[in-house]
């Protein structure tokens, strides 16, 4: 073995000048490189802060609208008529759902649904679509723990009506967005939406939620308190469906207000619908015919210009009408009445409902006076309420009326009202005279009324009602065990082109109970009642007393054992 | 103070920074549980409520009473007024 000492001089190392100038530029290289991550990080921290978490919380953050809770609808006391229970709503991307998915069979269970649609469902969609809806939490968390990709689950609120189709027509529906779309639902709408919230979510990149931030709180919608009462209502409702099914009508409607305030306690329809079937409805179930339609009120108006009469002096309560040749000509047209009477004083006249004498005692009065007498009684203006497409009826100006108009506008042709006015039109007759405003909701305080007509006519009128839905008056039917009754019928021939259906009838029944310190106003409208009896005293009283019944019992109120249903004498048809 | 010590203490709140970062989204993601399970018992109590009134209304208590139970509403015939004695 050979040894080589090697001399240090000989390294190549120690003698290339090259190599320590390229350490030198490496090592500054380092350092340089060192010093821009430096630099960067500075300026990321420091100076582009604000940029650069933008740009990450983009990446992963989701900004998520928190839906709020429309607000309850309930009667005076309390029990809920509307209100909204939290759903969810089960979207699919179908780009990120593949329909082979072996976990499908598992969604398909869920949602209880066949698993070949389900497949075939989401292979032939090519965009978002929903695949539920109404989804209750526990089945929403029951699919969100599938993990599956492409399922979106959304928050939405669902409105239930536990009372049913018997507040359908009054409380109307909420549509797309939780937005009132008719009746109460829509009336209320600024008051019952709430306020969406909005919040910033984290994610990480299994789009799990890390962390968020409340940008904006939901605010729920405000509860309502409404005036109607839930019993009353029912026991209404009750009456027109039978009542409906009893004379093969049309339809029938019935507004019970209080008396002594205004506030409205019910407003029936028949046939109604149950909101909880929304998809079929049927646009003429869906009219609040107490509200929307108008008829033309037939002798229910009559008390109107006989009080009228009284205010201005042109009758007294011992004046006599001959009406014995049971018809009057007017203009050249002849009124009639249905049976003939003989001479009938002024409170006969409205007991028998003489067509021919109410028409004699309105043709006395200005015909000025007599339209701003309907006219203060709430005829021919808006009601009040605030439901949309609300009726305010149809009273002509008076000076288009010539002697025949206002002939058969006393006895209530040629004027049209809504049930709801009529209803309000009678609690002049209630209280001492003056129009109540109506609410659908509880007053504090007693509103004081435009006074029509002068208390002693109210308490006149009041007496006449009483005797006309008495034994010897067209509407014996109306009569109650254990209360007074004041009331009157209306039968109307349905208007068709230009004149009058000759067999199509409205029948009414308006009146308040106890007639001696009415605490209900009630009226009640059948039409077209085609079992064979149309008079509103055989078709519309009966539905009257039904409600008036037991809708006193309800309240508690305590009954005069002494008032007994007396039967009639005969039967009087009222003039049509 | 040594570096060891200081590089030793950066490691240290290094790990206990990640420990309390897991700990923070542990907690949230229970409160996100929780949050859906209160949400899911509140729909669920106000689902129940409504089937509660849907079961108390007084149009079915009414039919019941009247069909199952044989009643009848009072009429004023069938009350009797007591006069009450003053003592």
């Amino acid at each position: 073995m050979t040894s080589r000492t090697l001399n240090r001089s000989d390294a190549p190392i120690l003698t290339w000048r090259a190599t320590a100038w390229r350490s030198r530029v490496v090592l500054l290289l380092i350092w340089a490189a060192l010093a821009a991550v430096v630099v960067k990080a500075f300026l990321l921290q420091h100076i582009q802060v604000e940029e650069w978490q933008r740009r990450a919380e983009n990446r992963y953050e989701r900004l998520r609208e928190i839906p709020a809770a429309r607000g309850r609808l309930l009667d005076r006391h309390g029990t809920v008529l509307a209100m909204s229970i939290p759903e969810m709503r089960l979207g699919v991307v179908p780009r990120l759902l593949s329909a082979d998915h072996p976990r499908l069979g598992k969604l398909a269970q869920a949602l209880g649904m066949p698993e070949s649609v389900l497949r075939r469902k989401i292979r032939q969609a090519d965009r978002f679509f929903y695949l539920a809806k109404d989804l209750d939490l526990t089945a929403a968390e029951r699919i969100r723990a599938l993990r599956l990709p492409g399922l979106e689950l959304e928050q939405d609120y669902r409105r239930h009506y536990p009372l049913g189709e018997t507040f359908a027509n009054l409380l109307g529906f909420t549509g797309g967005a939780d937005q009132g779309q008719e009746g109460i639902e829509r009336a209320f709408d600024d008051r019952l939406r709430g306020m969406p919230g909005a919040e910033r979510v984290l994610v990480d990149r299994r789009d799990q939620a890390i962390s968020l931030k409340r940008l904006n709180e939901a605010r729920p919608g405000d509860d309502l308190r409404l005036s109607l009462d839930a019993s009353l209502q029912s026991i209404a409702y009750r009456a027109v469906k039978e009542a409906l099914s009893t004379h093969r009508a049309q339809g029938a409607a019935a507004a019970v207000i209080d008396a002594r305030n205004g506030e409205v306690l019910a407003l029936v329809n028949a046939p109604s619908f149950d909101p909880a079937q929304r998809s079929r409805l049927d646009p003429a179930r869906i009219r609040n015919r107490a509200v929307v339609d108008r008829f033309e009120p037939g002798s229910t108006l009559k008390p109107f210009a006989i009080a009228t009469a009284l205010d201005a002096g042109k009758a007294r309560l011992g004046s006599v009408y001959d009406t014995s040749s049971g018809q009057l000509t007017v203009s050249g047209r002849t009124i009639r009445d249905s049976h003939r009477h003989d001479r009938l004083t002024l409170g006969e006249v409205l007991e028998k409902s003489s067509n021919v004498g109410t028409a004699q005692i309105a043709l006395m009065l200005p015909a000025q006076t007599f339209h701003a007498s309907l006219r203060l009684a709430g005829f021919g203006e808006s009601v009040g309420l605030p439901i949309s497409a609300a009726t305010a009826g149809r009273l002509r100006p008076w000076q288009t009326w010539v002697a025949i108009d206002q002939a058969t506008i006393s006895y209530g042709h040629g004027i049209a009202v809504s049930l709801v006015q009529l209803a309000r039109a009678y609690t002049v007759f209630a209280g001492d005279g003056r129009l109540l405003p109506l609410s659908l909701e509880p007053r504090s305080t007693l509103p004081t009324g435009e006074r029509v007509f002068s208390e002693a006519t109210a308490t006149a009128i009041r007496g006449m009602l009483e005797r006309a839905a008495g034994p010897q008056g067209t509407a014996p039917k109306a009569q109650i065990d254990g209360f007074r009754v004041a009331g009157k019928t209306g039968t109307a021939h349905k208007p068709e082109r230009g004149g009058y259906a000759r067999n199509r009838y409205i029948s009414s029944f308006a009146g308040f109970v106890p007639a001696d310190q009415p605490r209900l106003v009630i009226a009640v409208m059948i039409d077209e009642p085609s079992a064979g009896r149309h008079y509103g005293g055989e078709v519309a009283a009966p539905v009257f007393a039904q409600i008036a019944s037991e809708s006193l019992r309800r309240l508690q109120m305590s009954p005069d054992p002494s008032v007994r249903v007396l039967p009639a004498s005969r039967l009087l048809g009222e003039g049509t | 103070m040594r570096p060891w010590i200081l590089g030793l203490l950066l490691v240290v709140t290094a790990l206990a920074l990640v420990n309390a970062r897991y700990h923070e989204r542990r907690l949230f993601a229970q409160i996100e549980q929780s949050d859906r399970l209160m949400a899911r018992l509140t729909s669920d109590a106000a689902a129940l409520r409504v089937q509660l009134i849907a079961l108390r209304a007084p149009s079915r208590l009414e039919r019941i009473a009247r069909e199952q139970l044989g009643m009848e509403p009072i009429r004023p015939s069938d009350t009797v007024s007591l006069g009450v004695r003053s003592p």
